[in-house]
């Protein structure tokens, strides 16, 4: 780790950028929710006999996965699609919990934004996606979960489930690892290797799954709009240092919305991780 | 922030949450025929037995594939008569 930033007006070093080191209460903060997400990882990952999979958590955690408490939505939504069920119950919580917090749970509770965020510290030239590639997502969660999976069923091969990381991770390699490293499907290796392109994406972009392919981001992010969740601004008189907008994980540029007189969590693309606010340098003047 | 753009947004986030709460009731009252699977004898006479399933069954049978769309039917893949224990989805 390298020495706390500079209380100085000029945008952070790119040093403290990467670990987020910003020293005192502002390092606080930010370990919050680095305790909030581990804590979440083993929580939502705990269960050893009971479940509550009739309740759909809005983050990427695969419901096949045999220690998972909660329903994925999206694996949820593809079924009902398949069945042609309207999805009340599912639409209803994430309806609710979206409504209550926007995308507040990508950046504290969802396990794959946390494997993003780990990825994104390992040491190497790092670059912003085109903004653009944010409206892929919509594409995804348009296609992938809406429409093959009620055109085709259930088990289509383009619905998102057979492509998602998280899956590949909390079940496809487990059975992998069971079955000897025989690969006998080859929607198996299709789903790794989705998986192996992520994982390296996301080491140069941060939370550039979040960003670009991300349904369930894809579902909550219209709600950042209007969620009672509010990230409130550091401070009233921005010196446009535009530190906020280095250490933002998703590009949401949140110095536009302090300077609107905004919250932050405003921008679609926001994850309310609160880093805007424990860097800015005007903070608690 | 415009004060009028703050109460709009109230009012959709507050008619979101009510229609959150709404669609939840809606979902605890729902229930869905499945039916079971035709075998043997069954077959031969085209006897068809199915259960009502709760809103909330169905989301978790949805976890692990237990219902499939047979034409316009519901299945069960699984007899729900026997303890189910934990099972994952195929998929």
């Amino acid at each position: 780790m390298t020495g706390p930033c500079p209380e100085a007006s000029n945008p952070a070093p790119p040093e403290c950028e990467r670990f987020g080191d910003h020293g005192g209460r502002q390092g606080w903060t930010m370990d919050k929710r680095r305790i909030f997400q581990i804590v979440s990882l083993f929580f939502l990952h705990s269960s050893s006999g009971w479940e509550a999979k009739w309740f759909c958590l809005p983050v990427l955690s695969c419901h096949s996965c045999s220690l998972s408490w909660f329903a994925c939505p999206i694996g949820v939504f593809i079924h009902y699609n398949g069945y042609r069920v309207f999805p009340f119950l599912a639409l209803g919580t994430v309806l609710l919990l979206a409504t209550l917090g926007g995308r507040l749970l990508c950046g504290w509770v969802c396990p794959f934004g946390l494997l993003q965020d780990v990825m994104y510290k390992i040491r190497s030239p790092k670059f912003r996606l085109p903004r653009w590639t944010s409206w892929m997502k919509y594409v995804v969660l348009f296609a992938m979960v809406f429409l093959f999976p009620l055109l085709q069923g259930e088990y289509s091969l383009y619905s998102f489930c057979r492509i998602c990381p998280a899956s590949a991770i909390q079940v496809t390699l487990p059975n992998l690892v069971g079955q000897g490293f025989q690969i006998t499907h080859s929607g198996t290796a299709i789903k790794l290797g989705i998986l192996g392109a992520i994982l390296i994406l996301v080491t140069f972009s941060s939370r550039a799954f979040c960003k670009t392919m991300c349904p369930l981001g894809a579902l909550l992010a219209p709600f950042n709009l209007i969620s009672f969740w509010r990230v409130r601004p550091a401070t009233t008189e921005c010196i446009s240092c535009h530190r906020c907008d280095k250490i933002c994980p998703t590009d949401a540029r949140p110095s536009v919305k302090i300077l609107e007189s905004t919250a932050p969590n405003r921008a679609p693309e926001c994850i309310a991780c609160h880093d805007c606010q424990a860097v800015c340098p005007k903070a608690g003047e | 922030m415009n004060p009028g753009t703050t109460n709009i947004r109230r009012i959709v986030a507050f008619s979101c949450l009510c229609l959150a709460l709404l669609l939840i009731l809606v979902g605890l009252a729902r229930s869905h025929k499945v039916y079971d699977r035709v075998e043997g004898e069954m077959q031969e006479f085209g006897i068809l037995t199915y259960q009502r399933v709760t809103d909330l069954q169905l989301v978790i049978d949805a976890t692990f594939s237990g219902v499939l769309r047979e034409g316009n039917r519901l299945v069960s893949t699984y007899d729900r008569s026997m303890p189910r224990g934990k099972q994952s989805c195929p998929t």
